[in-house]
């Protein structure tokens, strides 16, 4: 078992695989997009000739790979390189974080965002908001999509920020395809692949696939419609899709899709240890808090007028709390409904310590 | 001075204290109390052993310490023989929840107007539309009432009570007139380009200026208003039954301009639909309290 440094930490590795995946399996952040823990790395899959976008065809080279998203960039050794794709070895001095790799992730970054919608990323505004209406008078396909509480993308530029060079998103009138069970909107595309690879790794199919321009990756269908793809309608496509590119018409569930693990998003938060200690340190202001279990899940979010008052009453009285963090907020009410909507949207349900309270009906 | 100051106030909308008198309160075996602190009004409600027993709807004051001391007295004023420490619990709940100080517990609005709603209109209820003083909520919840998801806007003022009290104000028409005044069009017309409270005033001037009647610029407002109300309703999913709690459930000219583009109809509301929030914390109140006296 090989063991690396992490930060600093010593970790036990497992052998063959990558430094992404110990990273994250010791919960230790390293910004990603392309990389799925579902789907095998981006650039083992070759490009075709040409694709569609409901009826447009983009034609392009095949044969050649994606190179990646460029974001989970760390220094082993003293050397860049990519964490989805370097196997641990023994000895392996890994660091995640610095001003060079910050760099090199805002400037990748940026890159997504020329052909991205991004103006609500950074809005001071952005949460709360529906987004139907701007206070800025932002046009609406400039704006995110109602996705946004649950954006992956999103969060992830929020940990690596957005540098100033970030160029203006410019609307470029994308395909919105309407299939039998699936919408496209490509204008969010970000072509990452990981449809693509969730299409032919997970359900086996051939209905997804990316042509190379010079201007970049192009996703897209190998053939005018779904059915001619050969499409099997298992929706594992939106189950994987780290933005608002496509979307199930109604709900539905299968083993495929159920089959798509759950990625470890951004770490916008250290969690602190529920004690007494802890505890001891927290302000007496408004804000909210929340709980997290043994496993980093979130069970709980509340608002209180008082932080410390409130947290010093709940650990004599809680179980089942390992971990918490929180945010000083004058507007604590307000914030509480937006981090709930948050997780709404990405859980179909209130927080576990939440919900008890309507099984007392 | 003070009366001519009174009839500018065309916003004013008028509150509420109610008891019901066929019961007495001393037979009950739990009294909850659910308070309902929001940004523009304030629902006290009474509950006896989990039955809807007083209420009051008043205006938020410019204090919410005041403004839930006043509301709580309101309701135990007309009851007469209740005094605070009658009731068993207390829960508060809405944006001013930090100047309850005697609540026994505190609750996210969200699961309050979900259970509340469900009391109101019954456990068929799947979607609920919350249109507050500064806030909107789409809330589903399932058949045992626990929330499943929930969008809102909390950043614009557009489709909220707020929104419609400046169009009251700027139209001079009281607000509990200009929902079936905006009826009285032969036809909607074309809804106004900004529903945007802040560039309200400069909009209907320039409406009055074309020589629209009153009834017309405020069909063309609530049309504008409802569909974006509606939009927010389409992302979160509308299941029936259907239902619309807060302050602008009064608002026929609201109301039915939202059913007739979501193409459902809204649930009747037996009781008064503002205190959906209060009755929802009252009800939590009652079954903490009875948790609390097993342990």
């Amino acid at each position: 078992m090989p063991r690396i440094r992490i930060n600093g930490t010593e970790i036990n590795a497992e052998d063959g695989k990558t430094v992404l995946e110990v990273a994250l399996d010791n919960r230790i952040y390293i910004p990603n997009l392309c990389y799925h823990p579902s789907v095998s790395p981006a650039g083992g899959m070759e490009s075709i000739d040409k694709i569609y976008r409901g009826e447009k065809e983009y034609t392009g080279r095949s044969g050649e790979r994606y190179s990646g998203c460029n974001l989970c960039v760390v220094k082993i050794n003293g050397s860049t390189v990519k964490a989805c794709t370097e196997k641990v070895a023994d000895g392996m001095d890994v660091v995640t974080e610095g001003e060079e790799l910050r760099a090199i992730r805002q400037k990748a970054l940026a890159g997504i965002f020329a052909n991205h919608p991004h103006v609500c990323i950074t809005c001071e505004y952005r949460e709360g908001c529906d987004r139907i209406q701007c206070t800025f008078g932002v046009p609406v396909e400039e704006r995110c999509c109602d996705l946004f509480p649950a954006c992956e993308l999103r969060f992830v530029a929020e940990y690596v920020g957005l540098s100033p060079e970030t160029p203006k998103y410019v609307f470029q009138d994308q395909p919105v395809v309407e299939e039998k069970t699936l919408k496209w909107n490509y204008n969010y595309c970000i072509n990452c692949t990981r449809c693509v690879r969730g299409c032919v790794e997970i359900r086996e199919a051939n209905a997804l696939g990316f042509t190379s321009t010079d201007d970049g990756i192009i996703v897209g269908r190998p053939a005018p419609s779904e059915v001619e793809s050969e499409c099997k309608f298992c929706s594992v496509c939106v189950e994987i899709c780290p933005t608002g590119t496509v979307r199930d018409k109604r709900p539905t569930k299968n083993k495929w899709r159920q089959a798509v693990e759950k990625k470890m998003l951004p770490i916008l938060k250290e969690l602190l240890e529920f004690n007494e200690e802890n505890v001891s340190t927290i302000p007496e202001s408004p804000g909210v808090y929340r709980f997290y279990n043994e496993n980093h899940e979130l069970i709980y979010i509340k608002g209180t007028p008082n932080l410390k008052q409130e947290l010093e009453s709940e650990i004599s009285t809680r179980e089942g709390v390992a971990y918490f963090d929180y945010e000083e907020n004058e507007m604590y009410t307000m914030r509480e409904s937006e981090l709930i909507q948050e997780y709404l949207q990405k859980h179909g349900r209130m927080p576990e310590l939440n919900d008890e309270l309507d099984d007392l009906f | 001075m003070a009366e001519a100051v009174e009839q500018k106030e065309y916003w004013r909308w008028p509150e509420t204290i109610w008891v019901d008198e066929s019961k007495n309160w001393h037979d009950a075996e739990v009294i909850s109390c659910g308070i309902d602190l929001g940004s523009v009004s304030t629902q006290t409600v009474i509950m006896t052993d989990g039955e809807l027993y007083a209420y009051s709807n008043l205006r938020t004051g410019s204090s919410s310490l005041d403004s839930t001391e006043r509301a709580l007295n309101a309701v135990l004023e007309k009851i007469g023989d209740m005094k605070r420490e009658d009731i068993h619990y207390i829960v508060g709940t809405g944006y001013g929840r930090v100047s309850i100080p005697f609540a026994n517990k505190t609750i996210t609005e969200i699961a309050c107007h979900g259970r509340g709603a469900v009391y109101i209109y019954g456990n068929t209820v799947r979607t609920i539309l919350d249109m507050g003083g500064q806030d909107l909520k789409a809330i589903k919840v399932d058949s045992r009432g626990k929330v499943v998801n929930f969008l809102m806007n909390d950043k614009c003022a557009a489709g909220t009570g707020r929104g419609i009290e400046v169009m009251a104000d700027l139209l001079s028409i009281p607000i509990t007139e200009v929902g079936p005044l905006s009826l009285k069009v032969d036809e909607d017309p074309e809804p106004v380009s900004t529903t945007c409270v802040v560039f309200a005033k400069s909009e209907v001037l320039g409406l009055m200026r074309k020589g629209w009647p009153k009834e017309k610029i405020l069909a063309a407002f609530f049309r504008a208003m409802a569909s974006r109300v509606v939009e927010l309703l389409e992302r979160v999913g509308v299941e029936p039954d259907f239902a619309i709690t807060g302050g602008i459930s009064k608002n026929v000219g609201m109301v039915k301009r939202i059913e007739k583009m979501l193409g459902v109809k809204a649930l009747e509301p037996k009781i008064d639909p503002q205190t959906a929030g209060a009755i929802g914390a009252a009800l939590f109140g009652r079954a903490l309290y009875i948790k609390s006296q097993k342990k």
